[in-house]
């Protein structure tokens, strides 16, 4: 499904974020990309969403070369990708509702269908009946959980989560990597970056270590 | 819990009911975020007005004067001199002659003595024409053309009559005044595009900021998939609107400027006992000024939101 190939990305200032990785994903996996802060994580889930180019390297997601893809087409390989970013993203003066309807209406959904969809995804995060609430009104950990609403509302096949337990106490922790576990049951791939050093033993899955952009470990094809 | 499909969203097909709903969505909801700041709007929208009045009122005065002017070329007429002496059958045969030249609206004949008789009743020198024994004034006949074209014509085939000694038409004089008016459209024309150009950048100025205050939003619609079209489509609306606000509002201040006008220059065509009275601004040229409103605030919020698109990538 995801095939990354001799990665590289180098910022203008020439500082290399990410160097020579090489990893697979296969459909329905889901896989933890763990490192220390700095160690290029974020980097790699954003080339993998499209959000920016490898300097060197390919990303081939279902047969496609991302980074030769044309920037007009970008769009719709991100349609297919549900992100939880590091910063929830969320638009404050917006309701609950609106945010979470957001990649509905930018894929094209029917009206009809979009608040059917919208109150399953708040459901399945717990926050069902907010939805007239403002994105600023609601905690921090209910930001978290909406922005995890808005990654999944559209059916995304490939899930990318930034820190998803960041500022999150260890209950909530747990619920939320319950939630991305049980998204990945569901028949999606879930991509993971986290600081923390041992995910994988919960969620069943593969492990990527990265150390200084570089690979450490990489997880059996 | 639902489970979701594998393969997610399908690709989507285009669909007119998809892009019509889109384009619903996008202009009501900028619509709506304008009414929603409606003292913060409304100095875009009276400096969009102001931009675009200068221009409507201009056309509108040319619009008077090119009916002042066709009036005057209605006026026109040929007069055409028989040779003193000619005998009446002549002059009448060249009259009917005349009238049945293609291009002729009116002929009047004036006899030698109807002639005299205006003269003497109107120079006032009555009384040394009565030392002359004969008639030394000649017979007339003043020809009004049907177009400003046919003139030329006219005046080379009533020439050729063996009874006629001069014609008079003051060529000259209307070249002039049309090249004057010609110079006023051309004007007119460079002020209408300067100060459209204006309007634009003003709508394009005013939009940079609303993106500047959108630009958490814009980037987390491109992250979500959305194309350049669909971020772009509500900063387009907003021009839109502000251009047709403009419009309107350039319409009633350019429908005021005739009322005006129009009420000081009453006293002055009494004066002259012209029947002129000035046009204001109609429904044509509503449609049109909000037309180019539209397409003005179109524009300026295009270059505003492709270049920061552009920039973002």
């Amino acid at each position: 499904m995801l095939y990354c190939d001799r990665l590289t990305k180098r910022y203008s200032h020439g500082h290399p974020a990410l160097t020579n990785i090489s990893f697979q994903l296969s459909e329905g996996q889901i896989c933890c990309v763990t490192g220390p802060s700095g160690a290029g994580k974020s980097t790699l889930l954003r080339l993998v969403m499209g959000l920016e180019r490898p300097t060197a390297g390919q990303i081939i997601y279902r047969g496609v070369n991302l980074a030769r893809l044309a920037q007009r087409k970008m769009p719709f390989h991100r349609r297919r990708c549900g992100l939880v970013a590091q910063e929830n993203h969320l638009l404050a003066e917006r309701t609950l509702f609106d945010n979470v309807a957001l990649p509905l209406l930018v894929c094209g959904v029917p009206h009809r269908q979009i608040g059917r969809r919208v109150r399953a995804a708040l459901d399945r995060v717990g926050l069902l009946g907010r939805e007239k609430q403002r994105a600023a009104q609601l905690s921090a950990g209910e930001q978290r959980r909406a922005s995890i609403a808005r990654a999944v509302v559209h059916q995304p096949e490939l899930l990318l989560a930034d820190e998803p337990t960041a500022n999150l106490d260890p209950e909530q922790s747990a619920s939320m990597m319950r939630l991305l576990a049980d998204f990945n049951a569901a028949g999606a791939s879930v991509l993971i970056a986290t600081q923390d050093p041992n995910p994988v033993a919960p969620l069943g899955g593969t492990e990527i270590r990265l150390a200084a952009g570089r690979l450490c470990t990489a997880p059996a094809g | 819990m639902e489970t979701p499909p594998r393969t997610g969203l399908p690709k989507p097909r285009p669909s007119l009911r998809r892009w019509v709903a889109e384009h619903r969505d996008a202009s009501l909801d900028s619509l709506a975020q304008l009414l929603a700041a409606p003292l913060q709007n409304a100095l875009t929208v009276v400096a969009v007005a102001v931009a675009l009045s200068l221009p409507a009122s201009v056309h509108l005065a040319a619009k008077n004067a090119d009916q002042v002017t066709a009036s005057w070329q209605r006026g026109t007429e040929i007069a055409v001199y028989f040779h003193p002496g000619t005998a009446t059958a002549d002059t009448e045969r060249v009259h009917a002659a005349v009238l049945e030249l293609p291009g002729v609206r009116t002929a009047h004949l004036i006899s030698a003595e109807q002639v005299l008789a205006e003269f003497q009743a109107h120079s006032g020198l009555g009384d040394s024409l009565a030392n002359f024994g004969d008639n030394p004034l000649p017979a007339t006949l003043l020809v009004s053309p049907r177009e400003e074209a046919d003139i030329e014509r006219l005046l080379a085939q009533i020439g050729q009559f063996e009874a006629v000694d001069q014609l008079a038409y003051d060529q000259t004089w209307r070249q002039r005044l049309q090249a004057l008016l010609d110079l006023g459209r051309r004007f007119i024309l460079a002020i209408t595009l300067l100060l459209s150009l204006s309007a634009a950048l003003i709508i394009g100025n005013t939009l940079r900021l609303e993106i500047a205050r959108r630009r958490d939003a814009i980037a987390l619609l491109q992250m979500l998939g959305a194309t350049h079209a669909y971020a772009r489509r509500p900063l387009l609306y907003i021009g839109i609107w502000y251009g047709l606000a403009g419009a309107l509002l350039a319409w009633f201040a350019a429908h005021l400027l005739a009322g005006m006008l129009g009420a000081a220059l009453g006293p002055l065509t009494t004066l002259y006992a012209s029947d002129f009275a000035p046009t204001g601004p109609n429904l044509r040229d509503l449609l049109a000024l909000l037309a180019l409103g539209a397409v003005l605030g179109l524009l300026g919020a295009w270059l505003a939101a492709t270049q920061y698109l552009r920039e973002r990538e």
